[in-house]
């Protein structure tokens, strides 16, 4: 057994579940349970910081690695946790007496997200991806609206289930061909066909987690039917585990291959047009961002398919500012729909007048989500375009930036309702105070992150370097 | 192979008993027809209404959590073999025992948010 | 190699009749032999605790669940199929990723697994073995186990668990039905 003080962080997060199992177990009331869990997630996110540089194997050799890589995506994940804990003081969409649960599956999914991360042998891997998954799964069927939750879940289960299958049938492959599941040891076996189609099959997985395109169909109905919080963890903290595995299994499990290649490349383009061309007619502000989140899945994947140092890093960058970026957009979700409705265009219309905290918010999100400078958004699409020039992707480049033109169309026009649509109601709409400290965060962090974005940046050069 | 051979020879008895039950009273069994033999259940009391009722959902809580535990058990059936084993010391009793632990913590919930009272 | 023959034969017999029948119980009883076929085929492999879950886990546990399921559900109204069209595309798409597989499977070469002896098998996959990895190399994998199954009896209670607040009244009178 190696040194445990690494596993500090996870254990922190982990220690707040069981403190969020406790207090629901003796009954206590929602409030006492939600302070208890932003204190916990805090600790979490420092604990996460203070582990930055940390490096090692905390259990048996070849199992767990803590390097620059999982430390900089754990605090991704931990921020993404605690932004979602801090907006759910008053979870209006979430159901009455599963509310006391609500910040539970919040930290154990965010364990198993840590955990995953870190793992470097597929059994531990898929077990962190199912802890993660179930996590999710709960939560999404925890809405106000049962059958809108039951269905949201249900969709989400059986998808989730059958790219586990997929996963696992993938891992069988790569064992039958490496005689191990150690990552390390498989990099040393020479790739024969089998095992590419083994790890395509076991990435398939971690790409529905992605909702890259062919594994994106639960997004929009799950988006649509889970409570506003969860959909605010599912959207930021899980794209970054999945990220962070997807880097993993390809760089360390395998040297780049054509076929593998040619396969992430059809899956990335068909992602961001697909995502982009379906926001475009949906009404729900939910959908919009779910078949957003496609897109944006698909501009990661240009990062990991330009197969280079600097690719993973800018795909480590991106993941971990789309954090924030997306926060900003549900945060506006979760306050407009606190009565249990989902928004919709004609719902946010005039929003400055009503709110301008808000509509600022909502504002740093879309332009984010858009990559207009001066947000992080706006770095993170130009590491990610560069990388792939570097790597003679110029074409792949141009469709990326074709697709970020038609995405500003759906985004400008959100904040075009919410600026200059004059609003049905005009009263305004209250903001508690841990909700307006949470979208102050925020947009924060994302303007903070595009202004200086070395500091980010050289962190997630390092985790590139960690891994390859 | 040949340790299986007595597990055939018993489902091969299994299945003769199964078929002799159906051929036997065929031949020898006299036959009748009347309005009792359709019943789906005969034991004195009428049948009351459809096979096809929905049960309470507590059933299918005890269910759920059978199947986990299930699962759980299974685990540990190999690792209670060889947990005593020198090579591990103390570490493998520790191990199993955080195993334990957080699983109870399980019964102490369905305890605590009132699953395991018969409420139907 | 007639044994291996017959066993793949019930697995996918049982799966046949678990995706075409239109009645959801005799689906499950499928499902069942299907999965009875592949605990079959794991003591074929010299797995006998691998094979004594599959029966423990699925056809005990699982399938069961399943059948609860339906219990709770339905009242014996047999759903519609799919349509026609996306019947022959699924065909089609399995037709097709069999085939790949196939191809690619018989044309790889496992090296020495094949010659591995059924004795030096038995050991490497004896019931010892696994719960010696478990404990050592797997004991991350193992802890986080019972969390995982932890959460999923935690979650299907809270989900579950009947507190009909009266928010939706259309599935609370269903449920009481």
């Amino acid at each position: 057994m190696g040194d445990l003080t690494l596993f500090v962080p996870e254990a922190v997060v982990l220690l707040g579940a069981i403190v969020a199992f406790v207090l629901s177990v003796i009954g206590s009331s929602y409030r006492v349970n939600w302070i208890a869990s932003v204190i916990m997630a805090i600790l979490g996110v420092a604990m996460s910081i203070a582990w930055l540089g940390a490096a090692g194997e905390p259990f048996f050799p070849g199992i767990y690695r803590v390097d620059a890589f999982s430390q900089l995506l754990k605090v991704g994940i931990t921020t993404g946790l605690f932004l979602s804990v801090l907006i759910a003081g008053n979870p209006g969409s979430v159901r009455e007496h599963s509310r006391i649960d609500f910040p539970m599956f919040l930290f154990f999914s965010a364990v198993g997200m840590m955990m995953m991360v870190s793992a470097t042998e597929l059994i531990t891997l898929y077990v962190a991806l199912e802890l993660s998954a179930y996590g999710l799964y709960i939560l999404a069927a925890l809405n106000k609206r049962q059958r809108e939750g039951s269905e949201a879940a249900a969709k989400y289960v059986l998808f989730g289930a059958a790219s586990s299958a997929v996963t696992l049938f993938g891992i069988s492959l790569i064992f039958g061909v490496a005689r191990s599941t150690l990552l390390s040891e498989i990099i040393a076996t020479q790739p024969t066909p089998l095992m590419v189609i083994g790890v395509l099959l076991a990435l398939s997985g971690v790409l529905f987690k992605l909702a890259v395109f062919p594994f994106h169909a639960w997004a929009p109905d799950t988006y649509q039917g889970a409570p506003h919080e969860a959909v605010t963890f599912i959207g930021t903290a899980s794209k970054v585990a999945a990220v962070g595995v997807i880097a993993r299994l390809l760089f360390l499990a395998i040297p780049a291959h054509d076929s593998l290649v040619n396969a992430l490349l059809v899956l990335c383009v068909a992602s961001m047009t697909v995502g982009n061309l379906a926001a475009i007619v949906q009404n729900d502000i939910k959908r919009v961002l779910a078949y957003s989140t496609v897109a944006q899945a698909g501009y990661i994947l240009i990062g990991l398919v330009s197969f280079s140092s600097m690719g993973v890093a800018s795909a480590i960058y991106y993941a971990v500012i789309y954090v924030p970026i997306v926060f900003c957009a549900f945060l506006v979700v979760c306050v407009l729909g606190a009565d249990g409705s989902n928004p919709t265009k004609s719902s946010i219309a005039g929003l400055y007048q009503r709110s301008p905290l808000l509509a600022a918010t909502l504002l740093v999100g879309m332009f984010g989500l858009a990559g207009i400078p001066p947000t992080s958004g706006f770095m993170g699409k130009w590491f990610l375009f560069s990388a792939a020039i570097k790597s003679d992707l110029l074409w792949l480049v141009l469709i990326g930036a074709i697709n970020a033109t038609v995405s500003l169309y759906y985004y400008l026009r959100i904040i075009k309702e919410a600026y200059l649509t004059p609003p049905a109601d005009e009263t305004a709409i209250k903001v508690s105070p841990a909700t307006a400290i949470a979208a102050g965060l925020g947009m924060t962090l994302v303007l903070v992150m595009g202004i200086y974005p070395r500091l980010l940046w050289e962190l997630a050069e390092a985790a590139a370097k960690a891994i390859n | 192979m040949t340790d299986y051979g007595q597990l055939i020879a018993y489902l091969g008895i299994g299945f003769a008993l199964g078929i002799a039950a159906l051929v036997v009273p065929s031949l020898i069994a006299p036959r009748y027809k009347g309005a009792e033999t359709e019943k789906t259940y005969e034991c004195g009391v009428d049948t009351v209404g459809s096979a096809w009722i929905r049960f309470g959902i507590s059933f299918y809580l005890f269910a759920l959590i059978f199947v986990a535990f299930e699962v759980d058990i299974l685990y540990l059936f190999p690792v209670a073999l060889v947990f005593n084993e020198e090579m591990f010391g103390w570490r493998a009793f520790v191990e199993v025992f955080i195993f334990l632990l957080i699983l109870s913590l399980a019964i102490v919930y369905a305890w605590r948010k009132g699953v395991i009272r018969w409420t139907r | 190699m007639i044994a291996a023959g017959l066993v793949m034969l019930i697995s996918v017999a049982g799966a046949v009749v678990a995706v075409s029948v239109k009645n959801i119980v005799h689906a499950i009883f499928g499902l069942g032999i299907a999965l009875g076929g592949l605990a079959l085929a794991f003591l074929l492999l010299s797995t006998p605790f691998v094979a004594a879950m599959q029966v423990l886990i699925y056809i005990g546990g699982i399938t069961i669940a399943m059948i609860f399921a339906v219990m709770l559900s339905s009242t014996g109204k047999h759903e519609p199929g799919e349509g026609a069209r996306r019947r022959v595309l699924a065909g089609i798409v399995s037709i097709v990723f069999f085939i790949a597989m196939a191809w690619v499977v018989v044309g790889s070469d496992f090296g020495p697994l094949m010659e591995l002896a059924p004795e030096d098998m038995e050991s490497a996959w004896s019931v010892q073995a696994i719960g010696r990895a478990l404990l050592n190399d797997f004991n991350v994998a193992f802890e986080l186990l019972s969390v995982v199954l932890l959460v999923a009896i935690v979650g299907a209670i809270s989900i579950a668990s009947r507190h009909d607040e009266g928010e939706d009244p259309a599935i609370n009178e269903e449920g009481g039905a």
